[in-house]
């Protein structure tokens, strides 16, 4: 367990990682205002969307514009759950979690397609689930669900969705760190680059995508249940659309794609921007950040973790320095 | 309810979603690129139309020439001086992200300029009709379906009579050898999405003139895009109509089964089950991707 004190390379991240860590535990208690600790929430939900985007698309190479979907049924799984059953919100979020697992099984047939058509077809769903919610009479149709807010004041609301989202993220970034170096990972970036080479050694494709599409739903629906809690409405155009689907994409084109850390680089920019730009360019808001989406496809598009890595070599040259799989 | 009125009301919806997709089906077809802001172009070309109309009181349908140029000139230039070679070689997410980023800022100058109401153009014939028996066909709709067939067919003149359609369907059919036979691909990579845009456009004025519309309402045109061609086959005028027609009916005859408030969850599943059970379409065209 402690093994990692005695590898000084491994030491080294370990010990960053963990003052890093401390560090968020006290955020909510120096002093700082419920907007920023809710920017911190809000940055803290997309590395969790994206990490759960990147298992699929980054490290898999199936690209989906549809993730909302999940993202959607778990706030709307979580609504439902506490509004129309009364349900305690430690049991609903439990629940409403787990809906996103037969929507997942569900939708494996999508799993068949490739490229274009893969993008469009999840795509297609994530309409089709906003369109089936806007006129259905148990999610209320495009009204939406409103969530009784939770007793405590606002100081310990904030820091309580905080805290919570804060676990959430934590605990899907150690998971995806194991599913990397797991021969889950390494079948992953070995169907991205050749899908018939790797079924020729024996991965079976077929399985493991299932696999993938599994562990991205249910973070996506993990972040959408606790998302429908803290903000305590859930209607079908917020929760169901593309914007969400894309914003993972973004999340994880800006950090890198199909590294660890790409999502997590990534979800503190985004964050960082999306809050500026809403902040400056109110009614501009879709064209600068349109604007700020084609340029990074165009001018960095291995994402903010290759400039990171270049100015780190350069900066500590490190001759036995491990062959690095983040 | 008379079937002849659900016959009639299918085919005029055929024309308009046969044009709604050739734009898109170009695109997708020489570039290999998925047009993510085609149905906001579609949503500008009724924008432009509502307000030359409202503004110029220029007839409607005389106004489809200006929404074409200016499509026309919006992606030809994008595409032009912006991006370039770049888009040949990129990874599909890449491409489907920049065209995104386009919707995004085409909705947003919609939203910015004439807010996020829906709308309408009503010029003075929009509730003449034609009586034939039991059956009624709205003036404007007749108009637009004839317009409609009229740009899709005027599209296929152009891909089969013209150099510079050849040189389109060369360019489609293998990049490098109509490179080497001294076709500037770039420059027909920006036409053929200038062409998209056009085309777009011109479907949006002929959209707008029958159904009200908004800055954020194009997704659904998308998808109906997206389905025509995939039922039709990739960049032929004649599988558009086709797909048009056969989706136009299916659409209509859905409508009167589940009633309307499920049109658009239809069109989606239909998306889904298409790709899943004819991702080559009816014609059965080989496709990119």
């Amino acid at each position: 367990m402690l093994r990692f004190l005695f590898q000084p390379a491994k030491s080294y991240k370990m010990l960053s990682a963990l003052i890093g860590l401390s560090a968020l535990l006290f955020v909510p208690y120096a002093g700082f205002t419920n907007y920023f600790l809710r920017i911190i929430t809000y940055i803290f939900m997309y590395m969790i969307i994206s990490q759960g985007w990147n298992i699929l698309g980054g490290f898999g190479g199936y690209i989906s514009f549809g993730n909302a979907v999940f993202f959607g049924v778990g706030a709307y799984g979580v609504a439902i759950l506490a509004t129309v059953f009364h349900l305690p919100i430690w049991l609903s979020l439990g629940i409403g979690i787990l809906t996103a697992v037969p929507l997942a099984i569900l939708m494996m047939p999508v799993l068949k397609l490739h490229g274009h058509y893969f993008a469009i077809g999840t795509w297609a769903v994530a309409e089709a689930a906003k369109e089936l919610t806007m006129n259905l009479d148990i999610s209320s149709g495009a009204t939406g669900i409103s969530i009784p807010v939770m007793e405590g004041g606002m100081e310990f609301y904030a820091r309580f969705f905080y805290f919570l989202m804060l676990i959430m993220a934590i605990v899907t970034t150690i998971i995806t760190y194991y599913i990397r170096r797991s021969p889950i990972g390494f079948s992953l970036i070995a169907m991205k680059s050749d899908d018939s080479g790797a079924r020729a050694v024996g991965i079976d494709t077929a399985r493991l995508k299932q696999i993938a599409l599994i562990i991205s739903a249910l973070f996506a629906s993990l972040a959408g249940s606790v998302y429908a809690f803290w903000t305590a409405i859930v209607e079908p155009i917020g929760v169901f659309n593309i914007h969400i689907s894309i914003l993972m994409v973004t999340v994880v084109l800006l950090g890198g794609i199909g590294t660890f850390v790409g999502p997590i680089i990534g979800a503190v920019l985004f964050g960082v921007l999306n809050e500026t730009v809403l902040n400056y360019f109110l009614n501009t808001h879709d064209i600068v950040l349109g604007i700020i989406l084609i340029a990074f496809v165009l001018y960095v598009p291995n994402g903010c973790y290759e400039i990171f890595k270049t100015f780190w070599r350069k900066a500590i040259p490190n001759k036995k320095r491990e062959v690095s799989v983040l | 309810m008379n079937w002849s009125q659900m016959i009639i009301n299918s085919i005029l919806l055929g024309g308009v979603y046969a044009v709604v997709a050739v734009g898109f089906s170009l695109v997708w077809g020489v570039m290999n690129v998925i047009n993510i802001a085609h149905g906001s172009t579609i949503m500008l070309g009724a924008f432009l139309t509502f307000a030359i109309y409202n503004g110029l009181g220029l007839d409607p349908y005389l106004t489809i020439p200006i929404t074409m140029a200016v499509g026309f000139v919006i992606f030809f230039l994008f595409q032009r001086y912006l991006i370039g070679a770049r888009m040949a070689n990129i990874p599909i997410y890449m491409s489907l992200l920049i065209m995104f980023g386009v919707n995004l800022i085409i909705s947003n100058v919609m939203i910015l300029i004439w807010t996020a109401n829906y709308r309408s153009i009503q010029p003075w014939y929009a509730n003449k009709v034609l009586a034939i028996g039991e059956s009624i066909i709205p003036v404007t709709r007749l108009v637009t379906f004839v317009l409609a067939i009229v740009v899709c067919l005027l599209l296929g003149v152009f891909m089969d009579r013209t150099k510079l359609g050849h040189a389109i369907r060369a360019t489609r059919m293998d990049k490098e050898a109509a490179s080497l036979m001294g076709i500037n691909t770039d420059l027909i990579f920006s036409l053929s999405l200038g062409i998209g845009g056009a085309v777009a456009a011109g479907a949006g004025s002929l959209i707008g003139i029958i159904y009200p519309f908004s800055p954020t309402h194009g997704h659904p045109y998308l998808a109906i895009a997206f389905i025509v061609c995939t039922l039709g086959g990739l960049g032929s005028i004649q599988g558009a109509l086709v797909g048009g027609l056969i989706f136009a009916a299916a659409q209509t005859l859905a409508v009167y089964v589940f009633g309307v408030t499920f049109q658009n969850f239809f069109t989606f599943s239909l998306l889904i089950a298409i790709l899943l059970i004819l991702p080559k379409g009816i014609i059965g065209r080989e496709y990119y991707a």
